[in-house]
């Protein structure tokens, strides 16, 4: 392991924490029009990444890549210094990954939802659903079919993941989109936690985040 | 990757690679057809059985083998790209396709119009022949899913996959036409390519397939050139091209 | 902290696509009613003598079961596509061949089980004789697997794609035509009284190859699409 941040650093010149995501002249093109090129970002344990930017700018697009769903269309991604296609798996262990859409089933109940959630990820929680969704404000709709749920609600139920897996690295593509004040206070603590602990976070949105004692890196597209 | 040759998977090199092999291509092609076609139709002997009407062969049979090995290249092609990401490879693909189904296309018309004074109508069920169709129909497929996709980059990967799955398909869907014929027929009397060809006949028929092969090559080269262009058009090679018109 | 294995991740998977399609229960009749009013058609279409049914009763089951089977494999993933989980599935670190195999056994159990059952009811309907049941059964035990098989590439490379559904068929059609081949000729064998056995290799043969390639393929396509 060692050996290999060495030698990355001598390639890149740049410094890689154990736990760092960095991604590399990332350069992407969709449909004729370059969304960015000669893109280089950096994460490391306890710090947050913010991806700003217009619609359209191609926020989702960095997102996708950096979670390894798409490939960049020139140069590479790499956690722990090691390139996240190459080594998908071992990426993968510590991703959790919320994206644009909810990921939830409308004809299953909460739990039901929460438990296949849960089984997908190779690390889970032992938290305790019914904690989870109590925290959430979504206890009474446990046993309820999703559909029920306002989009604000599936929103949540959609981040009950954060809580129920456990991964070194989060990705968020607008988490607080359609929640309510409140919900977004419990929201942003459940991430403030999660760094604290020595996690990191990768996220789109439009709210301000600031906490003092956490460092935000800001890309603007 | 590809030691030497990697030097001509960069788009650029591709491109003028094409651009002066293409018309040396043609022209020995055109050669070939017309010395083949002469062999073919003037200089080989009739057949006994069948008279002038087995001259068909000198088009039909070069074009059924066209119509497969145009599926192995794009096939192939459309793999290098998906394992290696070989830019130029996903040109050569997507610039197979129509070609392959012209090809599959006359193999068929050419069958059937061979089949009139054999069979006396214009479509029978023969093994060759159906087994020419349902590649027509592979072919299709292949151009409908790269239709159907905008972006070209995963156009190309999706079609990649299909060209496979397509090739592994083919001999299974070959012998089964086979099975099948030889079920419902007995022993197939369509026999186009006899196995005791007379040398006369032969020699054409290699020129011919010769001849198929170069024209495949020479449009390949025109049509990919198309792509690459297409295909590149914001890398700044082919702006250059654009300003500076056909002599760069 | 605990560690599911590749095969409880399966099962568990497996689950819930059984959970949701009994929960869509009038989606799963959809490819049913299409076999049955299909094969109906055919009776009316050529009239009702017994002989004349009996002679094309193998072609015209396995032909409304093509259909019917490419239609169902739209359901695959189309619902997972659109509401994200298909990106949770490949983001798993759980070898996602796995999980798309739970989800193309689950849709075989769901569309192509039912299939079965109401081909062999149809074959008396269609005066195809007793001795025909028992291949009939078999051939269909070994060739819908295949169907689910083969159709999950189809699927995943057309999934959320405009008239995805037609486009869909087009690609599967021809690739599903040596199994139908193989199966109306063991049927139609066994009418006669003839051996079926080398078509039956035949197809376990292409369900083993099947088996083995589409995972890949499948995973492939699906990731593709997703990028």
């Amino acid at each position: 392991m060692s050996m290999q941040v060495t030698a990355n650093q001598t390639d890149a010149g740049i410094e890689l924490l154990p736990s760092s995501l960095v991604g590399q002249s990332l350069r992407c093109v969709r449909n004729d029009r370059v969304l960015f090129e000669n893109l280089d970002i950096r994460l490391n344990a306890g710090e947050i990444l913010q991806i700003d930017g217009a619609n359209g700018s191609g926020k989702t697009s960095l997102i996708r890549i950096l979670s390894s769903l798409a490939q960049p269309d020139e140069g590479q991604v790499c956690w722990k210094g090691k390139d996240i296609h190459a080594f998908r798996t071992d990426y993968l262990e510590d991703l959790l990954y919320v994206g644009h859409s909810n990921a939830i089933k409308v004809d299953l109940s909460l739990l039901e939802n929460m438990f296949f959630a849960r089984a997908l990820s190779v690390k889970a929680n032992e938290q305790i659903f019914e904690d989870v969704l109590h925290r959430l404000g979504l206890l009474e709709h446990a046993d309820l079919p999703a559909s029920n749920l306002s989009s604000g609600q599936k929103r949540k139920l959609a981040l009950s993941r954060l809580l129920v897996c456990d991964a070194k690295l989060w990705i968020l593509d607008e988490p607080l989109n359609s929640l309510d004040e409140s919900s977004k206070a419990v929201v942003t603590d459940i991430i403030r936690a999660h760094i604290k602990a020595g996690g990191s976070l990768v996220l789109t949105t439009h709210e301000e985040i600031t906490w003092d004692d956490i460092r935000i890196n800001r890309v603007s597209l | 990757m590809f030691g030497p040759l990697d030097k001509y998977a960069a788009p650029e090199r591709f491109y003028l690679l094409c651009k002066s092999m293409g018309p040396w291509l043609s022209a020995i092609s055109l050669l070939l057809f017309l010395v083949g076609l002469y062999g073919g139709l003037v200089y080989a002997p009739s057949d006994y059985q069948q008279g002038d009407s087995f001259r068909i062969i000198y088009v039909h049979v070069p074009s059924a083998w066209m119509s497969m090995f145009v599926y192995v290249v794009m096939a192939v092609s459309g793999a290098m790209g998906l394992i290696w990401k070989v830019k130029i490879s996903d040109a050569i693909a997507r610039s197979c396709a129509p070609l392959g189904a012209a090809f599959t296309f006359l193999a068929l018309a050419t069958g059937s119009i061979w089949g009139k004074p054999m069979w006396g109508t214009w479509w029978v069920w023969d093994a060759r022949l159906t087994s020419e169709l349902i590649l027509l129909f592979l072919y299709f497929g292949y151009m409908a899913l790269q239709a159907a996709i905008e972006d070209r980059r995963m156009a190309a990967r999706a079609g990649a996959i299909l060209a496979l799955a397509g090739l592994i398909n083919i001999p299974i869907i070959h012998y089964s036409v086979e099975w099948w014929s030889t079920l419902h027929q007995g022993p197939t009397v369509s026999k186009m390519d006899a196995p005791s060809i007379h040398t006369s006949m032969l020699i054409p028929l290699l020129i011919m397939f010769l001849a198929f092969k170069l024209y495949f090559f020479a449009v390949l080269c025109m049509r990919a050139r198309c792509e690459i262009i297409e295909q590149e058009k914001n890398s700044r090679w082919v702006k250059q091209l654009a300003r500076g018109g056909v002599d760069s | 902290m605990q560690r599911l294995s590749s095969l409880a991740v399966f099962s568990c998977l497996l689950k819930r696509e059984l959970l949701l399609g009994l929960r869509h229960r009038s989606e799963l009749l959809h490819p049913l009613l299409f076999f049955l009013i299909v094969v109906t058609m055919f009776p009316l279409a050529l009239g009702p003598e017994p002989e004349q049914l009996r002679q094309i009763a193998v072609a015209v089951i396995w032909v409304a079961a093509v259909l019917a089977s490419s239609l169902s494999l739209d359901m695959m993933f189309r619902s997972d596509f659109e509401d994200g989980s298909l990106e949770q599935i490949l983001l798993s670190a759980q070898p996602a061949n796995v999980l798309v195999m739970a989800k193309v056994l689950a849709h075989w159990l769901l569309s192509g089980a039912p299939l079965i059952v109401s081909a062999l009811t149809l074959s008396y309907f269609l005066y195809l004789p007793q001795s025909a049941t028992v291949p009939m059964l078999a051939t269909l035990l070994l060739g819908t697997p295949i169907f689910s098989l083969i159709g999950s590439v189809a699927t995943a490379l057309t999934v959320g794609l405009r008239g995805g559904g037609m486009l869909l068929a087009l690609l599967i059609l021809p690739l599903y035509m040596p199994l139908l081949i193989f199966a109306v000729s063991a049927v139609n064998n066994a009418v006669q009284g003839l051996s079926i056995k080398a078509e039956l290799y035949f197809l376990s043969a292409l369900l083993v190859l099947a088996l083995t390639l589409t995972p890949f393929a499948t995973t492939a396509s699906l990731r593709i699409r997703l990028s």
